[in-house]
């Protein structure tokens, strides 16, 4: 009771001490809510691209329709492979026909149909990096039918290395934006301690608890943090609203809203700790 | 009660504030302490509250050595002493009775009898009628009666006074040194910290002389 109730005269009483709090926290979840939409929005990307990765299977040309059925159904049996389609010949030219009806000369040389008839195969999530994929593809290579295997021998593992490297970059930016909002509230909050030194003073000598002491300021900074991250979460949401008329992104919105809430509650709590730590009972012995 | 045993207290580097004092209060005694400003007298109370601990020798108090004391015993010891400063240290945004109940409140006391201490403690010291008034609206004699009333709420065992009078007129002074006189007879030790000499001839009792650091007189128990 007696927390909570000075908890909200000091919000009151220390309102522009309050106001920055609130701001340097907002601008910092604000920060925080950026690089999680852009994390989201590429690591959707990533997914897209890696479930582009597929694996063509071409087969030597007078395979029958008993002998396809029979390898397709041996291939939808190895570990990781989530789809076989038959290509034909006839659809396989139709495809390349499509593809290159800008340059319609080259394909009049055609006189025959050399496009060979293929399956073209698609991996499970968590099996496209590129070391799955070229043990699918060996596996693949060993039916005497299958007369070559290809996939993105080259662009798989670099996608994989990017993503990886995305990844830890991710971790790093989040990681440096999370320590460098709690640093800068934490400062921010010692003003709110430095203007109530005389009440921390008077409440150490009369033999107020550590923590005692510190619940009020916890308190309050944990709603700074949680007003904050509310506002800087519908604050994106507006800046959503208002660009995704130029640009279509994906938007998480009920992960950046109870993201930056907690955040936000958690930036309060560990800023007002470390704000008033320097002014308890022994901060000068 | 109190055992101050060979203590030095070195704030700067070779700067000593106390240089191997040892003192000896017992129960329900009053003393002043003298000197000039920067003697030591201060860091004398501060030793004693424990709000610093001593760089060589033990300060015991109530049973709790400044040696073996541990942090989260610091509040519990400090519940039993009352200490009162001359610049009264009040809140500016409660009024005088808030100022009071604050020193309970903060030690989590139950609401039911916050009020009843704090009347009391108001009545003690003679400050009942102001007890809605905020501190500017309070003569300096009035304020450090209110932090009087603070300190005592809690019926401390020893009652630390440094310079209790130093922001108040002669005629404010004697009557806040009769107020302590007044406390001391009904079994609180006093220890008051002062340069002002000539109120000691109000009020004759044991008298520590401070001269840079170190004890330089000693009168002993006086009845």
């Amino acid at each position: 009771m007696f927390v909570l109730r000075e908890a909200l005269i000091g919000l009151k009483r220390n309102g522009t001490a309050s106001m920055i709090s609130i701001g340097v926290m907002f601008f910092s979840l604000l920060l925080l809510g950026i690089f999680l939409i852009v994390t989201f929005n590429l690591f959707g990307v990533i997914k897209i691209a890696q479930s582009k990765v597929e694996i063509d299977a071409f087969l030597v040309d007078d395979i029958d329709s008993t002998a396809v059925k029979e390898l397709k159904g041996k291939i939808e049996k190895i570990v990781g492979v989530k789809s076989v389609e038959f290509i034909s010949k006839e659809q396989a030219l139709k495809e390349i026909q499509e593809e290159l009806k800008d340059v319609p000369d080259l394909l009049e040389a055609l006189e025959t149909n050399p496009l060979p008839p293929s399956f073209r195969i698609k991996v499970e999530e968590g099996y496209n990096n590129a070391r799955d994929i070229s043990d699918i593809a060996k596996k693949i290579g060993m039916f005497k039918e299958v007369e070559d295997v290809k996939y993105g021998r080259e662009w798989v593992p670099r996608l994989d290395k990017l993503v990886k490297i995305l990844f830890l970059f991710d971790i790093l930016v989040g990681f440096i934006i999370s320590i460098a909002s709690i640093y800068v509230t934490s400062n921010t909050i010692r003003l709110t301690v430095i203007s109530r030194k005389e009440s921390i003073e008077i409440m150490r000598l009369v033999g107020a608890t550590d923590r005692m002491i510190r619940a009020p300021f916890i308190l309050e900074g944990i709603i700074q943090g949680m007003i904050g991250g509310a506002i800087s979460a519908g604050t994106l949401y507006g800046l959503y609203i208002l660009s995704s008329r130029f640009v279509s992104y994906y938007f998480p919105q009920n992960y950046i809203l109870a993201g930056l809430v907690l955040f936000g509650m958690l930036l309060g709590y560990i800023g007002s700790r470390n704000a008033v730590k320097t002014y308890l009972t022994g901060g000068e012995i | 009660m109190i055992e101050i045993k060979n203590v030095s207290k070195v704030f700067q580097k070779n700067w000593y504030a106390l240089r191997d004092v040892s003192l000896k209060i017992e129960k329900g005694e009053f003393v002043f302490i003298i000197g000039p400003s920067g003697a030591g007298k201060s860091t004398l109370l501060r030793l004693i509250y424990m709000d610093i601990l001593p760089d060589m020798g033990e300060v015991i108090v109530a049973g709790y050595s400044s040696n073996t004391i541990r942090r989260h015993e610091i509040p519990i010891l400090r519940r039993k002493i009352g200490v009162i400063f001359q610049d009264f240290k009040l809140l500016k945004d409660k009024n005088v009775y808030e100022n009071v109940a604050f020193a309970l409140e903060v030690t989590g006391t139950p609401r039911r009898k916050i009020k009843e201490l704090v009347l009391k403690a108001l009545a003690d010291v003679g400050i009942s009628h102001k007890r809605n008034a905020f501190p500017y609206q309070l003569s300096g004699g009035e304020q450090q009666k209110v932090s009087i009333a603070r300190a005592l709420v809690r019926e401390p065992f020893i009652l630390l006074a440094d310079e209790p009078t130093g922001n108040i007129d002669p005629e404010g002074s004697k009557e806040i040194l009769e107020l302590l006189k007044e406390i001391n007879t009904k079994g609180t030790a006093v220890v008051m910290a002062t340069h002002q000499v000539d109120l000691i001839k109000y009020f004759p009792r044991r008298v520590v002389k401070i001269e840079e650091g170190r004890i330089v007189e000693d009168t002993g128990v006086r009845p």
